[in-house]
């Protein structure tokens, strides 16, 4: 019974910690049922996936009733998105749980990097969770090139989410950014709206396979829907900057405490 | 009053807010239940995975791993019915690309929607 609450606590953590820093939950999601809870790295993974479902809808909700998502854009790409999302799930399930840990802790290694480096990404994405922000919003005009080069990034996005269960916008969101033209508030809500999309045609794979427990991903999405919500509601204001040195020191440690794990070492639990 | 443009925001858009708190209202009730009942014990044992039939059979008899089952399917099936609803709204737009686009994206998910119904 523990387990059930704290993995509704867990989730409302990351859930928090993922709206306030504009981070999927995956990265967090992931260790926590892995490295914690003992849950194995595939249905960790199922898990996730539908956590990322619940996190990217309801952002997603917001960000296109306030016109920041290029729904057509987000469309196009999502076609490429889903079929790589499709060979990243079958591919899950066909590669060893160890090399699963062993890819995502490299995942996470590159996640920390990128929250070291301050950026204008970060203050962007601060910005586009702030309401008054939204209503004050002036967008320019813009022009979508290199469509190609975005089509075969998302690909590659879809493929990292469907195999490691994370969103994926770590990697669509720069490429739409500085390769194709979108202003970057934009980047982020379209690769939002496209994050659902990409989770879910993984997700069912996973489902099919058995590796979605409802008993683990079903209080992990509870707490992860709750926390997103108030998170979004709460610490829209929230100077991030120093919480995401913590957070990208916390996920150096666990991507070294997965990486040993896998290898068979252990230096934490 | 919305014009057609507008009409396909505010579809999608509500399309997934509905889709998202539906999902935790059923996930509420069935881990309620889960909970006034006790947590099975070793959980994280492999669930035989259930047809989709059986799942449904299940959640009106009141079990409550297949409701939080149905209330995770909930969740899994919003982004398809946002592809469905774009789909339709692009349609009555008569913008014809983008219909097509997305039905490619619909048929693509319904490839891996369509096994788990088995």
């Amino acid at each position: 019974m523990s387990d059930f609450l704290f993995m509704i606590l867990g989730g409302m953590f990351a859930g928090l910690w993922g709206s306030v820093l504009g981070l999927g939950g995956g990265v967090l999601i992931i260790p926590m049922l892995n490295l914690i809870f003992g849950v194995p790295m595939r249905e960790a993974i199922g898990a996730s996936l539908v956590c990322v479902i619940a996190t990217s809808s309801g952002a997603a909700s917001l960000y296109v009733k306030k016109h920041l998502s290029d729904i057509r854009l987000g469309m196009t790409l999502e076609l490429a998105t889903t079929l790589g999302a499709i060979a990243g799930g079958i591919m899950a399930g066909i590669i060893s749980p160890k090399a699963l840990s062993i890819l995502f802790s490299f995942l996470l290694i590159y996640t920390a990097v990128t929250m070291f480096r301050k950026r204008e990404e970060s203050k962007n994405s601060d910005e586009l969770a702030s309401s008054k922000s939204f209503a004050e919003a002036v967008l320019p005009d813009y022009k979508i090139v290199r469509l190609p080069l975005g089509m075969g990034a998302s690909f590659f996005a879809g493929n990292v989410s469907g195999l490691l269960g994370v969103g994926g916008g770590i990697i669509k969101v720069p490429v739409m950014y500085l390769y194709m033209g979108v202003p970057l508030k934009i980047a982020v809500a379209t690769s939002n709206f496209m994050i659902g999309v990409t989770a879910s045609a993984s997700a069912f794979i996973y489902f099919f396979r058995g590796d979605v427990n409802p008993l683990v991903a079903g209080p992990t999405m509870l707490g992860v829907f709750l926390g997103a919500t108030f998170g979004s509601h709460i610490f829209p204001r929230v100077k991030t900057d120093w919480l995401k040195k913590i957070l990208a020191l916390v996920l150096l440690y666990v991507a070294l405490e997965m990486l040993f794990k896998a290898l068979g070492l252990h230096i934490l639990f | 009053m919305l014009d057609k443009k507008e009409k396909v925001f505010s579809y999608v858009s509500n399309i997934l807010m509905i889709g998202s708190y539906s999902a935790a209202v059923v996930l509420i009730l069935g881990l309620g239940m889960l909970f006034i009942q006790g947590y099975p014990e070793g959980y994280l044992s492999r669930l035989p995975r259930l047809s989709f039939s059986i799942l449904v059979s299940h959640f009106f008899k009141g079990e409550p791993t297949s409701i939080i089952s149905c209330g995770i399917l909930v969740m899994m099936f919003t982004p398809f019915l946002r592809v469905v609803v774009a789909g339709f709204s692009f349609l009555w737009e008569k913008d014809y690309k983008y219909a097509l686009i997305s039905f490619g994206i619909m048929l693509i998910l319904l490839f891996t929607i369509i096994p788990t119904f088995f």
